[in-house]
């Protein structure tokens, strides 16, 4: 293996596999990267065995090859070079790695690329899923936060993906909430009726894809014909791929609420902040927080308002109200304050509506003008005790 | 299977379980320790795997990606738990990944396999952690068990295995394995085969390290020479042999091991496991004390390992048998 590519491609490439690269494992193949200069580009691939990432660098190739090198070694000396060229060869005996620009090199002691597990490809599955990379990086966004971050039950912590009727659905939920969002399909530009049987993937994958996700561009979806993994595509130059989680997500539609009694639509950052500063009394006391709708007089000069009242044991309480259009009977339901704050974080339109049924069902809130947008967070109210 | 030696039995119903359809999710191998238990497990993992198998035999095929693969130990879908270095019991810590793990599907193979040597080292904890995952695990996930102590682990996950018994091999079967796959001259091999007591681990573990074969044989001269020292001599020398439940079990086992030979030689038989100046010694005892007398120490034997077993006093236990040994 020989060839020369610049400095800050092959930078850019090791920093995006380092992402799956494993820190702790019992392969200690898996702290290597695999390197390999074939048809015009180099190959950087790394994988943790949950999630591989591979992604290719424009590069120069005099001599096709295959090799791995350590992770961390690599990329810092990489990370050091001034940006210009930089040459890659293979020594012939072993899996020495010799990296040189003009001034410095260094010698990199790798594995046998054989040992390297390997990264499966989409060929001959299904055909692959396409929606644009800022739809997905906002649902990736709006639903995987509510997955679950303990592994007791395991589906809880994937996000469910179901592609039907021409959307792509993400829904995920840890038993007391649950963020629901879904997206058009398109296939060159125009609406794609693409199918495809539910998958749940792991939430860290996709937070690890955001991270990864360019500025824009396509991104393809295609699960692997056996089954066990979902790939996706971005672009030419980057793919990541990663096992999915066995088992059945519970049917969540039975649980989005049907009807509304109460609904009270305010600007997010009004309740963004009334929620934070409920928040810091809430945190001492599991995290309970009162929130009261009051309907506004009819005399038309006191509006509707949500109140938001949290007291911390011992130490004092807080009461922020906020006026807002409320439409039904006034109402008083207990949140815990965090699920209201991770919402509250992620959603950009100017206002967001909070509907309600009774103190003991579950509360919605929904974003408000965004055009298109379904997204759905359901909130399972808790119990007062006194 | 061409990898692994002896319990043929046990082999066998691995290959028809998967020659059938419908593989039970959760084995557990039991038998003495190291008589390839993990090996049997490990080989039973190949061949779950293998890609490049006849479907209609029970064989791995060894030679493709995926069998090299778990032959070198670098199978991704092949993890065997194991407490880290210098720790005695598997922790909770590493049961809990193993089940987050078994939550996922697999990476590369067919099935997501876990190999877990020894189970009675997991903490309490632990087992009960695995409990759900051992009884209903996803369906593409298999569960290796093996343990030397089947009767310390808790019923509730010995009731969710399929349980595959083994025993220690033959002497014949541990020389030639060792001359087959470890290429050792057959004298070699056969000396070898008789000081290991079907243990065929024991055996290349010691082919590596001659010091365990000179501890072995050492202790087996002891125990040999018991028969011809005096009372004052023996009753010291068995106190010494039994300084700690473990050296007392072990010296147990191989004095049984030995005055089998004894008996059968009294027994006017041929066939002895022992070589060399051992097994002259066993034959003119066995000649000396006859089949009656020999028989009946070999049964007080048994009996001081159960009595360990039960927390007798190491050194009294070896004491008592020392004196209790026929002379003439």
């Amino acid at each position: 293996m020989k060839l020369t590519c610049k400095q800050q491609d092959l930078a850019r490439g090791l920093s995006t596999v380092s992402h799956a690269v494993s820190t702790r494992s019992t392969l200690p193949i898996l702290s290597n990267i695999l390197l390999s200069a074939e048809n015009g580009r180099l190959r950087l691939s790394a994988t943790n065995l949950e999630i591989g990432i591979t992604c290719w660098v424009p590069a120069n190739i005099q001599e096709e090859g295959t090799t791995t090198s350590p992770s961390r070694l690599l990329t810092d000396f990489v990370n050091t070079l001034p940006p210009a060229d930089v040459s890659l060869a293979l020594q012939p005996s072993g899996q020495s790695l010799k990296v040189s620009d003009q001034r410095s090199q260094a010698t990199i002691r790798g594995m046998e690329p054989g040992e390297f597990p390997t990264i499966p490809t989409a060929d001959g599955g299904e055909p692959p899923l396409t929606v644009s990379v800022s739809d997905l990086r906002t649902m990736i966004g709006e639903v995987a936060f509510a997955a679950a971050t303990d592994d007791a039950r395991p589906v809880f912590t994937g996000v469910l993906a179901r592609a039907r009727d021409g959307r792509l659905t993400f829904a995920a939920a840890d038993s007391f909430r649950l963020a629901v969002r879904s997206v058009a399909l398109t296939e060159n530009g125009a609406a794609s009726a693409t199918t495809l049987s539910d998958m749940l993937i792991p939430a860290r994958t996709l937070s690890e894809l955001a991270k990864v996700l360019p500025d824009d561009g396509t991104v393809y979806i295609v699960v692997t014909p056996n089954r066990n993994q979902v790939l996706f595509r971005i672009g030419d130059d980057l793919e990541l791929v990663s096992t999915l989680i066995s088992g059945q997500f519970p049917n969540y539609e039975v649980i989005l609420p049907k009807s509304r009694t109460t609904r009270v639509t305010l600007p997010t950052d009004e309740l963004r902040q009334a929620a934070k500063q409920a928040s810091i009394f809430a945190r001492d006391s599991a995290n309970i927080v009162r929130l009261k709708v009051a309907e506004g007089q009819g005399d038309g000069l006191t509006p509707g308002a949500v109140i938001l009242s949290a007291t911390a044991e011992e130490n004092g309480d807080t009461t922020s109200t906020r006026d807002g259009t409320v439409d039904g009977p006034g109402m008083e339901i207990i949140f815990n304050v965090k699920y209201l704050t991770d919402v509250l974080g992620v959603l950009s339109t100017s206002s967001v509506a909070l509907e309600l049924n009774s103190p003991q069902q579950p509360g919605v809130i929904k974003p408000v003008g965004d055009e298109g947008s379904d997204y759905q967070y359901v909130i399972m109210p808790m119990h007062s005790t006194r | 299977m061409r990898g692994v030696y002896g319990n043929r039995q046990a082999q066998l119903r691995l290959e028809r379980a998967v020659q059938g359809d419908g593989i039970s999710h959760a084995w557990l191998f039991t038998g003495p320790a190291e008589i390839g238990k993990t090996a049997l497990a490990l080989e039973f993992a190949k061949l779950l795997q293998c890609t490049g198998r006849d479907p209609a035999s029970g064989e791995p095929c060894g030679e493709c990606l995926s069998c090299r693969k778990v032959s070198h130990g670098t199978h991704p879908d092949v993890t065997v738990i194991e407490p880290k270095k210098g720790e005695r019991t598997l922790k909770v810590e590493a049961v809990r990944d193993m089940i987050r793990l078994a939550s996922l599907t697999p990476t590369e193979g067919r099935w997501r396999i876990f190999v877990l040597p020894d189970i009675e080292r997991m903490a309490l904890a632990g087992a009960n952690a695995l409990l759900k995952t051992l009884e209903e695990p996803s369906p593409q996930v298999i569960l290796l068990l093996t343990s030397s102590e089947p009767e310390v682990i808790l019923p509730t996950v010995l009731s969710r295995c399929q349980v595959v018994p083994m025993l220690p091999l033959s002497p014949d079967e541990v020389s030639a394995a060792l001359a087959e796959r470890w290429q050792m001259p057959a004298d070699e091999a056969k000396t070898l085969a008789g000081l290991a007591n079907g243990r065929l681990g024991w055996a290349v573990r010691a082919a590596e390290n001659p010091e365990l074969v000179e501890q072995r044989t050492h202790e087996l001269d002891e125990i040999a020479s018991l028969a011809t020292a005096s009372r004052d001599e023996r009753l010291r020398r068995a106190g010494a042999l039994g300084k700690d439940v473990e050296s007392a079990r072990r010296v147990l086992e191989l004095w049984a091991l030995w005055w089998r030979d004894v008996v059968l030689a009294a027994g006017g038989a041929s066939h002895l496991v022992m070589a060399g100046e051992l097994r002259a010694r066993a034959e003119r005892l066995g000649h000396r004390i006859g089949l009656n007398s020999s028989q009946t120490f070999l049964r007080a034997l048994l009996d001081a390992q159960l009595a360990l077993e039960a927390n007798a006093n190491p050194r009294l236990t070896l004491e008592v048998l020392a004196l209790d040994l026929p002379t003439s």
